[in-house]
């Protein structure tokens, strides 16, 4: 009775990831047609053809900080050497209790300098506004503490450009990031949101806010991640964004239209998800006013950013990201099959809602019923093969795939070593670091139901010195 | 059960269902494994061509330096090129191509000469992808005598891609006679970011101006009108080139037009702020009454160059009353413009909720 | 046509450095667009002066600290240390530094030249002129050492 119980469980997780692993493998497919087209574009855009020979609009980037007094100083540094002839650096100092203010106005001879907000979302209140006297371009916004998001809509308070660049204070941009990113805007004026690529700064040498030297990490954890950032990557946001139907714009990395921000309400200060929030939310206003629009995603790598390193870190990590995402998805839940708003509402929403948001459940029960059921000899051998080569086996493929991608598109990670190292991973991955991933990510959402507050513990060594 | 045994006993007792998955399965786990072996493969290739890159550019750059220098001629470095790594070639002095100007430039193009036929060739006809770079080539190394073709390309009905580097190409290498062309194609690309478009008509020059300004007034006639997105990008265009007769004509068309399109306005506004004189005014003020926000405050900061005492009040009232704080701000700003500091110290004096937009406006105590 | 560009330059611009008593000044390229840098070497160079080549600010800031260049060459985008920073941290004109920077942004050019700058080129440039514009630079350092401090 037990084992028929167990048996039937069993199918129905096996299920879970037959729709899971077909789902990732049509993206999969999608994905491969839009990298060949792309890698084409790719080499027939030339920066700094772009750079010298077109007017481009104003950006300004907006980078919230909170107690980052190690690193405010070399970080604002990379921002102000991104090229692109006409960028703005707002760094919003959200009431640090260290020395972030004090390392700035020394660093950049700050004066305090009256400057007019062109918008009126709430935030917290404004101390006073600094402009440093060595880069007219910089400018320092002192508030009192309000979170990332609160930061962040003071920064788009302050915008005066068209577009504003939302990134961490962590995230290293590439030299061509803005420009890169910027494309999209100008082949296409409804553009409204582009997110980019964030890759693992991990393991890489990192001088000067620049990656010199692109290298696996050494350390395990670290270098699982870049195995799933890249399937993220190439199975998620690439065919996301052929279909049109794009949720997830990294907290570390977008451009966005300023007077579409602001129309829809800025940032929500209510969610740990909030740079997903923002997006879903544009998607939603931007349908329900029936505008045409386009929120897209660049596949080119323009952003680099260091990951959790450390187990603790890490699970913190992947806790407020799955509470966030799930906010986010039980918010907005009126789109869930909702024929009113499209592709997205018909597939990109279900697809998140269930499989991203939920589905870590149905993964970690299913990989202890299938241990347990193993255990019990409640599961025929033919079984036993078909759950480990769907459940593992086509999750190690698509990783492999994603390995793949990776080579024939964007070729960044030069060592053979490396590669070879990063066609190995997906075997270690599946048995180890995935079922670890989903229960993290289980307590996540165990913790969004019994809606734990606060914020998980992100401690970073920042990248003044590199890993060698 | 031995391994060997398992492969045969396995299909077998397995239900139907189940044995489709497994092979689906299967297939596509070996199948990753050998696209892994291939793209192994031309990692290992990709390597070889990155080291033979190396090479080839580092036995071209000492060259390229003496035949900038005129210590050399052209033909020391073309000779030294493959006719089939042409492409490579011409990849390698695109970077330089982009920071020289003058009379190395000149020394340059000499270099990449013997090749554009081949290049011509390729803008002509075959991937969307392949022509555009082909054209950015032109642009980068040829001269006017490719207008012709870039002109045949605008003509035909090549990709938007194309017309797109077509049209950019011919504004660097075009004349004056090329804006009708341009303009037409316009009407294909309206996706295309405005300022784009407009630093293109910008780049041929003040002989074109004429000719913008006869597409702003539209008077082409009714059968052929030119769309209001077409006539923003003139009005830019001009605005950037700083010319003066359009001045009177933009000013003409806010007084007599009734329906023109708010963009077109906003333009001609914006126009008007840079080349218009104190007596255009007048066209100006009855937009800052305007329905529409962005009309409004392109009219306010029209009036920031060219209004008087009397634009006093109307601006004080978008200052303290309009409902978009844009507008706002760019009347706090033309008032500043016009050095009308009166309508400023009351905002301040009163700590109207608005007083923070006129930060840094006022001029310092002392 | 092209020549007369060239004499021009050798004319009015490199004029006074013919008597220039130390052609050896060595000037410190602070460049990060490397098609600039080399392009400016190989003039420099031919000229009789040693450069420098560093891609970092911080190696930069490094190398003034112990060795006295003639002149900087820095891009305003470098990074580790911008130029605009690197004009900030030495004293003034001692090394003058000239920036390089993308055409574009008139109001940057006026005030990096007001805050300090000895000269700013803007990409794209012609080589020869930018070489002699650097080496002028040297040649009143060298004609009025006293003038700056």
């Amino acid at each position: 009775m037990m084992d028929t119980a167990l048996l039937w469980a069993n199918y129905l997780v096996l299920g879970y990831f037959v729709v899971l692993n077909s789902g990732y493998l049509l993206m999969s497919a999608v994905t491969v047609r839009s990298l060949v087209r792309y890698r084409h574009l790719l080499r027939t855009y030339d920066p700094d053809h772009a750079l010298s020979a077109e007017t481009l609009p104003p950006i300004t980037l907006i980078a919230p900080a909170y107690n980052e007094a190690a690193t405010c100083v070399e970080s604002t540094r990379a921002f102000l050497s991104i090229d692109y002839p006409n960028a703005e650096v707002l760094v919003v100092n959200d009431g640090s209790t260290d020395q972030t203010l004090e390392k700035l106005i020394e660093a950049f001879e700050l004066e305090p300098t009256a400057r007019p907000p062109t918008a009126t979302l709430p935030t917290a209140e404004v101390r006073e506004t600094y402009q440093s006297q060595v880069h007219p371009s910089l400018w320092v916004i002192d508030k009192e503490n309000g979170g990332k998001a609160d930061a962040l809509n003071t920064g788009i308070c302050y915008c005066n450009a068209p577009f504003f660049c939302a990134m961490d204070a962590d995230t290293i941009v590439e030299r061509e990031g803005l420009i890169r990113m910027v494309r999209p805007f100008l082949e296409e004026r409804s553009t409204v949101a582009v997110g980019g690529i964030v890759r693992v700064a991990n393991g890489c040498t990192v001088r000067s806010g620049r990656v010199r030297d692109v290298a696996l990490p050494r350390a395990w954890l670290p270098k699982l991640q870049v195995l799933e950032y890249l399937r993220a990557f190439f199975f998620g946001r690439v065919a996301w964004d052929e279909i049109g139907a794009m949720l997830i714009i990294s907290g570390a990395f977008g451009l966005f239209r300023r007077e579409t921000v602001v129309e829809v309400g800025g940032y929500a200060t209510d969610t740990v998800g909030e740079d997903m929030e923002l997006v879903v939310r544009m998607h939603r206003r931007l349908l329900e006013q029936k505008k045409d629009y386009h929120i897209r995603f660049l596949p080119d790598p323009v952003a680099w950013t260091e990951v959790p390193s450390t187990l603790r870190v890490l699970r913190s990590q992947r806790n407020r990201w799955q509470r966030g995402l799930a906010e986010t998805m039980v918010r907005h839940q009126r789109m869930l099959f909702n024929p009113r708003y499209g592709v997205v509402g018909l597939v990109a929403y279900p697809f998140f809602y269930f499989l991203e948001t939920f589905g870590p459940i149905v993964e970690f029960i299913g990989y202890l019923l299938f241990v347990f059921a193993l255990l019990k000899g409640a599961l025929s051998l033919p079984f036993t093969v078909a759950f480990l080569l769907v459940a593992f086996g086509v999750g190690t493929a698509l990783s492999l795939t994603a390995v793949v991608l990776e080579e024939l598109s964007f070729r960044r990670y030069k060592r053979t070593g490396d590669l070879l190292q990063l066609f190995g991973l997906p075997l270690v991955e599946a048995f180890g670091y995935r079922p670890l991933n989903a229960w993290w990510r289980m307590r996540g959402l165990w913790s969004y139901f019994r809606s734990e507050e606060g914020w998980g513990v992100m401690e970073r060594a920042g990248f003044n010195t590199s890993e060698a | 059960m031995g391994g060997l045994t398992l492969f045969d006993w396995l299909p077998r007792s397995t239900p139907g269902p189940l044995l489709v998955l497994m092979s689906v399965a299967l297939a596509f786990f070996l199948l990753a494994g050998i696209a892994a072996l291939v793209a192994m493969g031309i990692h290992l290739f990709d390597k070889w061509l990155d080291r033979r890159q190396c090479r080839e550019r580092a036995a071209w750059r000492p060259r390229l330096y003496e035949v900038l220098m005129q210590e050399a001629a052209p033909a020391a470095l073309i000779d030294h090129v493959h006719p089939l790594r042409f492409d490579a070639f011409l990849a390698f002095l695109t970077p330089y191509a982009s920071t020289i100007e003058g009379n190395e430039m000149n020394h340059l193009q000499a270099l990449a000469r013997p090749f554009l036929p081949v290049v011509c060739e390729r803008a002509k006809a075959g991937p969307p992808l392949r022509r555009t770079r082909a054209l950015r080539r032109i642009g980068l190394f040829g001269g006017s005598r490719h207008v012709p073709l870039l002109r045949t390309i605008l003509q035909e009905d090549a990709p938007d891609l194309v017309l797109r580097a077509a049209m950019r190409e011919l504004g660097r290498l075009g004349t004056a006679a090329d804006v009708p062309l341009i303009l037409e194609t316009i009407d294909q690309l309206t996706d295309m970011d405005r300022r784009q478009i407009s630093s293109i008509l910008y780049e041929l020059g003040e002989e074109a101006a004429p000719v913008l300004r006869s597409a702003l007034v539209n008077e082409v006639g009714p059968s052929q009108e030119r769309s209001p997105f077409v006539r923003v990008v003139c009005a830019e265009a001009l605005r950037w080139l700083g010319d003066a007769p359009s001045g009177p004509t933009a000013a003409t068309l806010l007084r007599t037009n009734e329906d023109l399109d708010p963009e077109v306005r906003a333009s001609l506004l914006r126009l008007l702020r840079r080349v218009g004189r104190p007596h255009h005014a007048a066209a100006v003020r009855p937009y800052c009454e305007s329905p529409v926000a962005f009309v409004r405050i392109h009219a306010a900061r029209a009036l920031g160059s060219l209004g008087a005492a009397r634009d006093e009040a109307p601006l004080e009232t978008r200052l303290r009353i309009d409902d978009n704080r844009w507008v706002a701000l760019s009347a706090a700003n033309a008032l500043a413009e016009l050095e009308r500091w009166a309508p400023l110290h009351r905002l301040h004096d009163d700590s109207h909720p608005r007083a923070s937009l006129i930060a840094g406006l006022l001029p310092s105590p002392e | 046509m092209g020549d007369a560009l060239v004499d021009l330059t050798s004319l009015n611009l490199c004029a006074p450095m013919r008597d220039s008593p130390s052609p050896k000044a060595s000037i410190l390229l602070a460049l990060e667009h490397r098609p600039s840098a080399e392009l400016l070497r190989e003039h420099l160079r031919r000229q009789g002066h040693e450069t420098v080549h560093v891609e970092d600010g911080r190696d930069a800031h490094q190398y003034l600290e112990t060795e006295s260049p003639g002149a900087v060459v820095a891009g305003t985008r470098l990074p580790g240390r911008t130029g605009r920073e690197l004009v900030r941290l030495v004293p003034p004109f001692d090394p003058p530094v000239v920036l390089l920077g993308r055409r574009g942004n008139d109001g940057e050019v006026v005030q990096a030249l007001e805050q300090g700058a000895a000269d700013y080129i803007t990409r794209p440039f012609s080589p020869p002129v930018a070489a002699a514009r650097v080496r002028r630079v040297l040649s009143f350092r060298e004609a009025f050492p006293h003038a700056a401090a």
